[in-house]
């Protein structure tokens, strides 16, 4: 997590960070969301970013998809409301895990260019989706904004889609060309590894639970959302469960957050 | 194409310091935020208005006219099928039944995230970059971040710019990125973000240079070009500011201005 306080020091990475923030925040702008819940969440193209930035820029691009987002989405957009508080966290991480993953676990290039770079992508991408989806709506059912259940799912199914179809292509389009120009993060942040050399046990365990935190964290607590009356959408008797699913999701937050910590 | 969201006038509100006027813009959000009853809303909406006819800055903010009006449009007819409580049936459609509490509950969820919207780019209209960084720097923000929000802002209007130009050039070879399916655009979507994504890589490769050629050093003291001072008149608004956030919370305290006492 050092890397992510430590990046303000590289006039480059303030590059890459308003690179970033300000591409996220026009392409949001351009492909306004198609609005499920206006002001809240609606269907978003931009979210093919996050991922492929993070890739490419690490700890630049979790500050640049969380700045983007509360400009280009929330401010520009219109959807600046109490659950942006959530929103700026759950957007830090879609830009935070996928770099993090990566750089601890793969040893192949993000490039896309095979299957096996893709099939990673796709888990990095999956895991970006479920815990930005698990902590954007957890923090949304806790101030009772709008219920756990329907939000996670938009927006897990939203983070997830759009980046797993068009992510790969972009990344093979664009990760020679930032390679070459000496973009990559670590190009720029000496003394970090972009691929492993080793794969540590306690990195393995980190990823373990990270997936178990989130992924299945989202999964478990939507179950305790269905089975204590919320719906899947926006169905009749839509209501805010409170403590129950709170406290399940706090209890897949806290494996996340240690998993995050095994990672370091 | 050149999309530039100050608006150079001399009007009293451009005269105010930026750090009164990011005090008013987080009141705005307050205020919106307390009421949910249309009357009320559409009332802070009307301050925000006035603001911005006072600032004569109101051509700034003309791009944002349609993007509200759908958003404003899309409140109205969604959020009635997710706040479904209330006395009066307006329609039943089956098992689904909208209330004319619901009903105006969407538009005042539609005034509050207009007058969001509006107040934000009052703010930004009104406010040189420069001066919003020297506020952001007052208000204890870290040199480094401050910097980089202020340059994200700096950069948006000239991505914008350049995002119309990639579009017009992919219409121009006969393909319309913002049209089709939602598969489509999400695949289409490449198209626009990977020359976005290399032009703003271009622009921004010499801003490290720029910095460091300038003696960046992100822990060093600075002094500050633009020298940012408070006077009476500022702190007359943000007296008023405070005064109308205390009346409007003492209102929503007591049931006034409420459709749904129990929801944001």
């Amino acid at each position: 997590m050092r890397e992510v306080l430590e990046m303000w020091k590289y006039s480059r990475m303030i590059a890459s960070f308003v690179l970033a923030a300000a591409v996220y925040a026009v392409v949001l702008w351009v492909f306004a969301p198609l609005w499920i819940i206006p002001g809240v969440t609606g269907i978003r193209i931009a979210n093919i970013l996050p991922p492929v930035f993070s890739l490419l820029f690490g700890p630049a691009a979790a500050w640049g998809i969380a700045v983007g987002n509360l400009i280009g989405y929330d401010i520009l957009g219109g959807a600046l409301t109490i659950g942006s508080i959530g929103g700026f966290i759950g957007n830090f991480l879609l830009g935070y895990m996928p770099y993090k993953i990566w750089h601890r676990m793969f040893r192949e290039p993000p490039h896309c260019r095979t299957l096996s770079s893709v099939l990673k992508f796709e888990f990095v991408t999956l895991i970006h989706a479920a815990v930005c989806a698990h902590v954007i709506s957890l923090w949304c059912e806790a101030v009772g904004f709008v219920p756990y259940t329907p939000l996670a799912f938009i927006i897990f199914t939203n983070d997830f889609l759009a980046p797993a179809i068009a992510g790969p292509i972009l990344m093979a389009l664009l990760y020679d060309r930032v390679r070459r120009a000496g973009w990559l993060w670590t190009d720029v942040m000496k003394g970090y590894e972009y691929l492993p050399t080793t794969v540590k046990k306690r990195w393995v365990i980190g990823t373990i639970l990270v997936t178990i935190g989130s992924v299945i964290g989202l999964v478990a607590t939507i179950g305790v959302g269905l089975g204590l009356g919320q719906p899947l959408f926006f169905g009749p008797g839509l209501k805010f469960i409170g403590t129950p699913l709170v406290a399940t999701g706090l209890v897949f937050l806290i494996i996340w957050i240690i998993g995050v910590a095994l990672l370091e | 194409m050149k999309f530039v969201l100050y608006v150079d006038a001399n009007s009293p509100i451009h005269r105010l310091d930026p750090r009164t006027k990011l005090y008013w813009v987080l009141c705005v959000f307050i205020w919106s935020m307390t009421f949910n009853h249309p009357l009320y809303t559409a009332a802070i909406l009307g301050i925000v208005l006035a603001t911005l006819l006072m600032s004569r800055a109101i051509k700034g903010v003309k791009f944002a006219t349609i993007p509200l009006t759908i958003l404003i449009a899309m409140c109205i007819v969604l959020w009635p099928l997710f706040r479904r409580e209330g006395t009066t049936v307006l329609l039943s459609l089956g098992p689904l039944n909208i209330y004319y509490e619901s009903l105006l509950y969407a538009v005042a969820v539609g005034f509050r995230l207009t007058a969001m919207v509006l107040a934000g780019l009052t703010l930004l209209v009104t406010t040189r970059i420069e001066e919003l960084e020297a506020a952001l720097v007052k208000l204890k923000l870290p040199y480094p971040i401050a910097f980089g929000v202020s340059a994200v802002f700096r950069f948006i209007p000239t991505l914008m710019g350049d995002a119309h130009m990639v579009i017009a050039a992919q219409r121009a070879r006969g393909v319309d990125p913002l049209r089709g399916s939602l598969v489509t655009k999400i695949k289409n979507s490449a198209l626009i973000v990977a020359p976005i994504f290399m032009t703003s890589m271009r622009r921004l490769s010499t801003l490290p240079l720029a910095m460091e050629s300038r003696g960046y050093t992100p822990t060093a003291k600075r002094t500050y070009l633009i020298q940012l001072k408070m006077r009476p008149v500022d702190y007359i608004y943000i007296a008023l500011s405070t005064a109308l956030t205390a009346t409007f919370i003492y209102m929503r305290l007591n049931g006034i201005g409420v459709i749904y006492p129990h929801y944001i």
